[in-house]
């Protein structure tokens, strides 16, 4: 007799797979997407050759990620993905590999917390008949594509010299749409200040799909790039940029009250150095 | 061929300070810092405190990551600012005002004034910003990004609205037009002033809001990586009137089609802060019969079919002022305008 196991996310989104003809499924997938650090519920369960749910039985489960997804174009053996634990079980244990038992009711009840990285990630599940897996993302799927080179000039990523592992700078672009309509009508009062300027440079929004965006070799897959996980913020070349020509460069201050007064947090917009960052979200509302 | 034009000279001159504008009566978001330094252990979970002239917050912060140890860092908030705007309106041609302003900053203020912008409605888009007149070394400059209209669900479009309008209670929010000292410029010191801010506009005068602020970066001095509690905390700060000045004054308002129910609650509720404040005072003869005859034009449904007359003239400088601006939009006319004394609104003939 052949068994049965499928996986499933609450019970809406399973499906079940034959494994006696074992299928894996290969493809990364963006949906389903759980925001970064969420929890979700979960559960798995092994069904026999008919139908018929079967208690008490072990399943083997294990999450991992996808690499070079979500414009992540570098990867190392400490590439965060996202962890599981079972109600009861010792608080704060999260696992990415555990062996586990369903319940009397042929169900085994487990939670999902997603990564801080926004990627595509699996989850697979192993039986003595074979493993089958879930893919899904971590991220934020309401960040879009925010990019007017008739106002903005494109700097960063490796398109300027400063490659941060994220590819060009195209793929930095995405905002939330209110975030984005502030810096949008921001950009038109400063330019609208300083007649002799028609562009100037912005760079680092957010990845894609939101989520962890690391920058330089030695912060892989961490902060401090903290502001820009969830599309709320952009950074605008002042002086002391090396990527974008002087004339283009923003007197910093001022564009970051311009930000201000289109909805951008004041006490969470500075001046970073050699650019305006203007956020219009505090940190402390998403994960980072 | 002899042009008439109208001339109104409107002066606003309303000092305040930062400190009273969300002081009174209001809840304070988070506790003063006690004056011996030392946290009652009611507190041991609050890491951010106002200083006791709320020009400052003390927060209680990490020396650096993994640091458990928390020490007081001052952030100032550049707040003691005393701003006094004077706003002028000059109808020309027929149907086009040009506003401008002068400000200045009181020698009681301790902070100068690095940008100011005013609120205007916020679909109002027959507004040009004039270029700030000045000597080079005062280089100020004036910038209007133009209503944020975004496209709406439905297909047409909506206008983002950011600007509160402090001190018109009720008062739909409006957009900012801003101006910024530049980096070459020279902030307005206390008991300095700076001139030669305009703007033109086929809106007649109304009564807004006008915010001034040192154009210090509140950011600059709040550390990011600091733990969430604490963000959480000095969220507050969000609320602008912590950073900067707000005052009534007179601006671009009314377009063609404004109702006159709109018209007139403005001048009410612009009237009524003013009462509140201490500028105008509400038992003046003149001031009850403007209000009187505010209820009479509301009363009317309509535009005002004929010219209003006052029985009674201004004698401050205040009531002076809100004649000027009820002359301008409504067509009130003053009993000083008839009996010849100074005229808050006069005509002139120009070649």
């Amino acid at each position: 007799m052949c068994k049965r196991l499928s996986l499933g996310v609450a019970a809406a989104l399973c499906a079940v797979i034959l494994l006696s003809a074992p299928v894996r499924s290969n493809a990364q997938s963006y949906s389903p997407i759980f925001a970064p650090q969420s929890t979700t519920p979960w559960r798995a369960w092994c069904v026999d050759g008919y139908g018929h749910l079967v208690p008490y039985c072990y399943i083997y489960l294990f999450t991992g990620a996808w690499t070079y997804t979500n414009a992540h174009f570098h990867t190392d053996s400490s590439q965060p993905y996202s962890t599981f634990s079972f109600p009861g079980g010792p608080p704060g244990t999260a696992r990415t590999a555990a062996w586990a038992q369903s319940g009397p009711d042929g169900y085994l009840y487990f939670y999902m917390k997603g990564s801080i990285v926004g990627q595509a990630e699996f989850l697979c599940s192993q039986t003595g008949y074979g493993t089958t897996c879930s893919n899904f993302a971590v991220g934020y799927n309401d960040v879009y594509y925010n990019d007017h080179p008739e106002i903005w000039i494109r700097i960063g990523g490796s398109d300027t010299g400063g490659d941060t592992g994220h590819g060009t700078t195209a793929y930095n672009r995405y905002m939330r749409t209110y975030a984005a309509y502030g810096l949008y009508y921001a950009t038109q009062a400063y330019l609208a200040d300083h007649p002799g300027v028609n562009q100037f440079c912005t760079n680092d929004m957010a990845l894609p799909f939101g989520g962890k965006f690391d920058t330089g070799n030695w912060t892989r897959w961490r902060s401090p790039h903290v502001e820009h996980d969830r599309g709320t913020a952009a950074d605008v070349a002042g002086p002391g940029s090396g990527q974008c020509p002087v004339a283009h460069q923003v007197v910093a201050s001022e564009f970051i009250q311009q930000c201000i007064r289109q909805g951008a947090l004041a006490a969470n917009s500075y001046n970073e150095g050699n650019h305006a960052h203007c956020n219009w979200a505090s940190p402390s509302s998403y994960p980072h | 061929m002899i042009m008439r034009i109208r001339k109104l000279w409107l002066r606003t001159l309303m000092p305040a300070l930062a400190c009273c504008a969300l002081a009174a009566g209001q809840k304070l978001p988070v506790p003063f810092w006690p004056k011996d330094g030392r946290i009652p252990s009611d507190l041991k979970d609050q890491y951010v405190f106002l200083t006791q002239d709320r020009s400052a917050v003390i927060v209680l912060a990490p020396g650096g990551p993994g640091d458990t140890e928390k020490r007081p860092v001052r952030i100032e908030l550049h707040n003691r600012i005393v701003p006094t705007v004077r706003a002028s309106v000059r109808e020309d041609p027929p149907g086009t005002y040009l506003y401008r302003y002068a400000i200045s900053n009181a020698v009681a203020a301790r902070d100068s004034i690095g940008a100011w912008s005013l609120v205007l409605p916020a679909n109002a888009v027959r507004v040009k910003m004039r270029p700030v007149a000045g000597e080079q070394q005062d280089n100020w400059s004036g910038g209007d990004g133009g209503p944020a209209i975004v496209p709406a669900a439905n297909g047409g479009t909506t206008v983002i609205a950011a600007a509160e309008q402090f001190e018109l209670r009720d008062a739909p929010r409006g957009r900012y037009v801003s101006w910024f000292k530049q980096p070459d410029g020279r902030a307005v010191v206390p008991g300095a002033s700076r001139d030669g801010f305009s703007i033109e506009s086929r809106d007649r005068p109304g009564f807004t809001t006008v915010v001034f602020y040192s154009g210090h970066v509140l950011g600059d001095a709040i550390d990011q990586d600091w733990p969430p509690d604490i963000l959480d905390q000095l969220s507050f700060l969000n609320d602008l009137r912590w950073t900067q000045v707000a005052v009534l004054t007179i601006g671009p308002m009314f377009p063609g089609t404004a109702s006159l129910q709109e018209t007139v609650t403005n001048f009410r509720t612009g009237i009524e802060r003013l009462i509140e404040v201490g500028r105008l005072d509400s038992q003046s003869p003149f001031i009850k019969e403007v209000i009187e005859s505010l209820g009479s034009i509301a009363e009317q449904r309509g535009q005002p079919t004929s010219v209003l007359s006052l029985k009674g003239s201004p004698s401050t400088e205040a009531e002076t002022e809100v004649m000027s601006a009820l002359a301008a939009t409504l067509g009130l006319v003053s009993a000083s305008k008839e009996t010849g004394t100074r005229p808050c609104a006069e005509k002139e003939s120009l070649q």
